[in-house]
């Protein structure tokens, strides 16, 4: 059997958006995969076995003895590991420029995001701020196309497919608007074409189940937002 | 104009001072790179034939070179294939200057420059102050994080060093490769050198912090330090018996580590001595001693930031 036929297995939980990056990437390819929803609280020997050193998810499982861990790192594997469209675009310069961004994407903005949604106050006011100053760099970054891959979805677009969908969510589950109506015009417009994208379509997650989990669970990410801010 | 020579700096290499091609401002040491002389030809621009002939005739007439021992550093490597038609087209490939916009205790910066001497790749580097006021190049290049290091390629830069090693590996391929050819394998290489990054992140908490905020960081050291010792294994590189991607994004740190052992109190060979093994056997290979400095100034440079921070 080619590897490329093996099994796929995804190691995912309900409301991760980095787990939802790899759904994406799969889906683009046409990639069947089985997805196994994790209860972050009650880790389970199959996380902890393939992701010892993170536990966390995502995980893919390829076959028997092939697991990847971190978001990026599956994104690039499945690309380069199945046949179908190029997630990666075949320009070296252009790859480069897109893993920048996806890691400005990472490290910049998704930090100052969640926070300012998780955090109050003057600390809530400072992150949105950054997370504001960075929407602004990324939505250059757009420049008048379609997806920010150009006209077909790409490494950078499925990086900030939190963007897409989980800005309304917390918004509404926090009653915090980070961003406003008139706000990121080409970001906006980015994000309908992105969840009106089939590959994406396909793993969208159920946007009211989304909202309630984040209201279910505010407690737990001041929590962690908290913890996070005395290190 | 004669430069001095610090104690410690490639001690293997018979260090001869030349000026570097972009001379940066001379003050003291810490802004120099010594070159020995198989760097001339080596950074050389290739694509000037007086230099590929002029460095022959030098290989000609050194025979130890022409007859690398097995374990070939990277210099002898690239020596030995200079008489074939690969690096006349090699040179065609270096379309246009590369110039790397690095600071030189920067290990960011010096996976580039392993990256780029193992892969023979000819580049100008160029020392940005980065202390003080920040070089109008450095700026124009990387305005969203105005750090180093910064590859550019006929004037189009590339920033993060992780990106720059991927970018080496896809823009010049008839170098050879430092990730390797299979998806699960380069999976794992770029799952490790990414893990790498907290040795410094880590580290540099170490120094910075007290109380129990570092003795958190210690014990995050010494998790992230004894799990890249079971990743390595019995293997003599992180690939297995080629050096590679991940050696090349973690062996930077390694000159950080004795300043961190004595931060954070602890032994790298007791937590982790299959890693303390393999930092000497990297620093054997031509390409790391000669872009990495001795621990000793590590720790220097290490002592005049906690003064800049004012941090006892």
């Amino acid at each position: 059997m080619s590897s490329q036929a093996q099994p796929v297995k995804l190691i995912s939980a309900f409301g991760s958006p980095f787990a939802y990056r790899v759904e994406v990437a799969l889906a683009l390819k046409g990639v069947p995969y089985e997805l196994v929803l994790e209860d972050l609280d009650n880790k389970s020997e199959l996380l902890l076995k393939h992701n010892p050193v993170h536990k966390a998810v995502p995980v893919l499982l390829h076959g028997d003895d092939r697991a990847v861990c971190e978001s990026f790192v599956i994104v690039e594997y499945v690309d380069e590991a199945f046949d179908g469209p190029r997630i990666l675009p075949a320009d070296p310069y252009d790859r480069a420029m897109a893993r920048f961004w996806a890691h400005f994407v990472e490290n910049k903005l998704s930090k100052p995001f969640w926070m300012s949604f998780w955090t109050e106050g003057e600390v809530r006011e400072g992150f949105a701020k950054e997370a504001r100053e960075n929407l602004a760099v990324l939505e250059a970054q757009l420049d008048g196309k379609r997806f920010f891959g150009g006209d077909s979805l790409g490494f950078l677009d499925i990086a900030a497919c939190a963007l897409a969908i989980w800005l309304d969510v917390m918004q509404e589950a926090h009653g915090f608007r980070l961003v406003g109506d008139g706000e990121f015009p080409a970001l906006r417009r980015w994000a309908k074409e992105y969840t009106a994208h089939e590959a994406v379509k396909k793993c969208l997650p159920d946007r009211d189940r989304l909202v309630a989990y984040f209201v279910t669970n505010a407690e737990k990410y001041k929590g962690i937002a908290r913890a996070a801010l005395q290190q | 104009m004669t430069m001095t020579h610090p104690p410690g700096l490639c001690p293997r290499s018979q260090a001869l001072a030349v000026p570097l091609i972009h001379r940066p401002r001379i003050d003291n040491w810490s802004t120099l790179r010594l070159l020995d002389q198989h760097d001339i030809l080596a950074h050389a621009t290739l694509h000037s034939s007086p230099i590929i002939n002029q460095s022959r005739a030098f290989l000609s007439s050194h025979a130890s070179i022409q007859s690398p021992p097995k374990q070939s550093s990277s210099v002898a490597r690239r020596v030995s294939s200079w008489s074939s038609d690969r690096d006349l087209a090699m040179a065609g490939e270096t379309k246009g200057e590369l110039v790397l916009l690095d600071f030189w205790v920067s290990p960011f910066g010096q996976r580039c420059r392993i990256a780029l001497a193992e892969k023979g790749i000819a580049y100008e580097y160029s020392e940005q102050e980065l202390l003080g006021k920040k070089s109008e190049l450095l700026l124009l290049s990387n305005p969203v994080h105005k750090k180093i290091p910064v590859l550019l390629h006929a004037g189009r830069p590339v920033k993060e060093s992780l990106v720059i090693l991927n970018y080496l590996d896809d823009a010049f391929l008839s170098s050879p490769p430092l990730l390797p050819a299979d998806p699960y394998a380069r999976a794992q290489a770029r799952f490790w050198a990414a893990y790498s990054d907290k040795v410094y992140e880590i580290g540099t908490r170490l120094w910075k912090l007290k109380g129990d905020a570092h003795a958190q960081a210690r014990k995050e050291m010494l998790e992230v330090l004894g799990n890249l010792d079971g990743e390595l294994g019995e293997k003599a590189f992180f690939a297995g018996d080629a050096f590679g991607f991940v050696d090349v994004a973690l062996v930077p740190f390694m000159p950080w580590l004795p300043s961190y052992e004595r931060y954070g109190e602890f032994s790298l060979a007791e937590v982790a001595p299959r890693v303390a093994a393999w930092a000497a056997r990297c620093g054997e290979r031509e390409s790391v001693a000669k872009s990495l400095y001795p621990a000793e100034k590590v720790d220097e440079f290490i002592t005049m930031l906690k003064k800049v921070y004012g941090i006892e």
